[in-house]
């Protein structure tokens, strides 16, 4: 037994030298990836559906498809890769070849600019506004789309990064596009974004009991909602919060700051509540539970799971 | 290793993924394809793969994967001709005769690595080349740590098998 491992060891050992040349293999990885791009890309703009690396289903009438030379938003190429891969996406020419007749499909979307590279997405749907990838999410996951959502989306449109597929819906979603799968959640409601702005504020469960001593009301949920309605109309509740708010994190602030927004909004889009930030913070060690949903949102926006149910 | 970039990542893993490669199938055109595909792939992903724990792990599990799903007909295409080149090469070298003859062993033992099912020969180079427990290789493998035992045990007898049939041969023509 020993000497069948040894000379298995040996074997292996003494074969490693027909390894293919790693250059050779990047160089050719490399272009493989740029037509994988290529024919995403063209599906995406028309339409169509990518069935595989080397099967697209529809028209495709390779529209004109603008790359953005600025990096102020986020194009789909370039979002995929990451900025990883510079050989894959080197040059807006290489990386897409524009055809000069833009396609019928999209003819009722407005020409983006005249100017070759405004587009902030090689959809041909140029929106004049362009999103970053965590205004994508957030808005995806307000809609009321899950992870679950994402996958049958990641089915229909064959792309198998998740966080890439929801990136793209929230895309749509904000350019005002229906998805084709309905959401497994519901958007947030008023009494949702009360509660949000509640505890975005750091007000706790705590500060809710001390406010219905005030307000001489028990239900500890309607609490909650009508301080976060008072915080999202602008005014101030009569006591501060227990837990100082994250800089980052508060109902206003939140707007600015989109990499919070999102955390946070994945946080309660999971059906995460302020109770499980105090259970998650027993198990982190932090005591700060604004923190703690921001960094738990962060972990589902990125596909983890969390050490406990919602 | 989190927050790297592709290029850094091919820049420093690469070499030993192409090793890993050629072991675990076998074949230099084979592993070639296979780390191409999976290499083209990861790079359109990368961002959700720089964020995994082990991004290296993460494309090793893909190549293996690949291999596993290969629907080429790749067996013993090239086996004979790997034998003879590390034979080759050895001689070249003008190596002793004992060398020359463990070179000639493993020689034997490739080309019957090669006639083993896929799986059996995964486990055997996920066992034996990456050092990895059974408990480690059954959940790449996505089975139970008993069928990663099985096939363990099965490859290795027939490995024996060949060699003794092999012996015996030798013996009868002597």
């Amino acid at each position: 037994m020993h000497d069948d491992i040894e000379q298995l060891n040996e074997t292996f050992a003494a074969h490693e030298y027909l390894a293919p040349d790693a250059g050779d293999v990047l160089e050719k990885a490399n272009a493989i990836a740029r037509t994988y791009c290529r024919r995403r890309l063209a599906a995406r703009a028309t339409g169509a559906t990518v069935l595989g690396a080397g099967l697209v289903a529809g028209g495709i009438a390779l529209p004109r498809l603008h790359w953005r030379s600025d990096s102020g938003g986020v194009a789909i190429g370039q979002a995929a890769s990451g900025d990883g891969a510079p050989a894959l996406f080197g040059t807006p020419s290489s990386a897409a070849t524009p055809s000069p007749v833009p396609s019928p499909i999209v003819s009722g979307s407005p020409p983006a600019s005249p100017s070759p590279s405004v587009s902030a997405s090689p959809s041909v749907s140029a929106s004049p506004q362009s999103f970053n990838e965590q205004q994508e999410l957030a808005a995806y996951f307000a809609d009321g789309y899950d992870y679950d959502n994402a996958v049958q989306l990641s089915a229909l449109w064959n792309v198998s990064d998740i966080q890439t597929v929801k990136a793209e819906a929230g895309l749509k979603l904000l350019q005002g596009e229906a998805l084709p799968v309905f959401p497994s959640g519901t958007p947030e409601t008023s009494q949702e974004k009360a509660l949000n702005a509640y505890f975005a504020a750091g007000y706790d469960y705590n500060d809710a009991l001390t406010l219905g001593t005030l307000w001489h009301e028990t239900d500890v949920t309607q609490i909650k909602t009508d301080a976060g309605q008072k915080l999202l109309d602008g005014q101030t509740l009569p006591i501060a919060p227990t837990t100082p708010t994250a800089p980052v994190a508060s109902a206003s602030d939140a707007a600015s700051d989109p990499a919070a927004t999102a955390a946070w909004a994945a946080y309660f889009a999971h059906g995460y509540t302020y109770n499980d930030a105090v259970t998650l913070g027993t198990l982190w060690h932090e005591t700060d539970t604004d923190q703690i949903k921001m960094e738990a949102g962060q972990k589902l926006l990125d596909g983890q799971t969390l050490p406990i149910a919602p | 290793m989190e927050g790297v970039t592709f290029a850094e990542f091919a820049a420093t893993r690469l070499p030993r993924l192409l090793r890993y490669a050629v072991v675990l199938t076998g074949d230099r055109e084979l592993a070639q394809d296979v780390v191409q595909d999976v290499l083209a792939r990861a790079q359109v992903r990368w961002r959700k793969i720089a964020s995994a724990d082990s991004p290296d792990a993460y494309v090793r599990q893909m190549v293996l994967n690949e291999y596993l799903s290969w629907r080429r007909r790749w067996a013993v295409r090239h086996v004979r001709a790997v034998g003879e080149r590390l034979l080759d090469l050895s001689d070249g070298r003008g190596a002793s005769r004992d060398h020359a003859d463990a070179v000639v062993d493993a020689d034997d033992v490739w080309n019957r690595l090669a006639t083993l099912p896929r799986k059996q020969r995964a486990v055997l180079v996920l066992r034996y080349y990456e050092q990895l427990d059974d408990d480690e290789i059954a959940a790449l493998l996505g089975c139970a740590r008993v069928t990663v035992r099985s096939n363990a045990s099965k490859a290795l007898k027939t490995l024996r098998l060949q060699s003794e049939r092999h012996q015996v041969t030798v013996t009868g023509d002597i």
